[in-house]
């Protein structure tokens, strides 16, 4: 994967919403009542599709890079 | 209290399902890998470990901690106290536990005719997309809740004679009482209700809403 400063901070970006999305999950788990149900399946699932989204777009790119795509 | 009600209270008390401990490891194991490779050394993001293993993380375990836990949160949410856990539903659940009412709900709770999650059997339309329209009506009730409801609590249409039905039709005694087989029309079409003053009594006390 290339190093390239944005590339960087997508992935890290990517990575703190990932984060965020879990930690909404293991919110739910440990308290669960009908706020932190919505809270991870709707903001978590947003944020985890957003995260995995980010992530595609650095891994075509390095790809790209390689000269694979 | 009793025995036989400690029992009953630690079974439901029981904590995480099998289920949710996989999804609790699964969503760790996603966190400690994502800050070790991108917090320590953000160099390893280059390195074939770090590409493989957020590779993983966000295409394999993640997706699978969510739609697991999405599941579980399926399950979970059909439970009394899930529902109960809005205050506007206290009065409901209250009635619904205390031995000496004889409205219909807690008759079938306390007596047990349906064995677990009494909300959701008798508050999910019957068919087979009856369970995703409750669904979909409770996160209007969790939006309405925070925020604001009219009050009194009422149900959105009149209440679906088929879901009574589908327990009470196939038994022979429902089928060959007399004012059933009279009326079968109309509780087929649910043009008449089963509750109400001339048949079955109130499934919830009137001003249950209130209690809070």
């Amino acid at each position: 994967m290339n190093t390239h400063p944005w590339i960087k901070k997508a992935v890290i970006t990517a990575g703190v919403l990932n984060v965020i999305a879990l930690l909404t999950i293991i919110l739910a788990l440990v308290n669960f009542t009908p706020l932190t149900l919505i809270l991870s399946v709707s903001v978590g699932g947003a944020l985890m599709g957003l995260a995995i989204l980010i992530y595609i777009a650095v891994v075509i790119t390095d790809l790209r890079k390689q000269g694979v795509l | 209290m009793n025995p036989f009600e400690e029992s009953i209270k630690s079974a439901a008390d029981g904590g995480l399902s099998f289920v949710a401990w996989i999804v609790l490891a699964v969503s760790l194991l996603c966190i400690v890998l994502i800050v070790a490779i991108l917090a320590q050394d953000r160099d390893k993001i280059a390195e074939p470990f770090g590409k493989w293993a957020l590779l993983i993380v966000f295409f394999v375990l993640s997706p699978v901690a969510y739609l697991l836990n999405f599941s579980v949160a399926i399950e979970d949410s059909k439970k009394v106290e899930f529902c109960n856990s809005c205050h506007v539903m206290h009065g409901y659940v209250n009635d619904l536990k205390d031995p000496d009412s004889e409205y219909l709900a807690s008759q079938h709770y306390q007596y047990r005719w349906i064995a677990e999650d009494q909300c959701f059997t008798c508050h999910s339309d019957y068919g087979i997309f009856g369970n995703m329209k409750a669904k979909m009506t409770g996160i209007r009730h969790v939006w309405a809740y925070y925020s604001g409801y009219e009050t009194p609590v009422e149900l959105y249409g009149t209440y679906n004679n088929g879901i009574c039905l589908r327990c009470h039709a196939p038994v022979l005694s429902f089928q060959e009482e007399v004012d059933h087989a009279d009326n079968a029309a109309g509780i087929l079409s649910n043009k008449m209700s089963c509750l109400g003053v001339d048949c079955h009594v109130r499934p919830h006390p009137e001003e249950a809403w209130k209690e809070q």
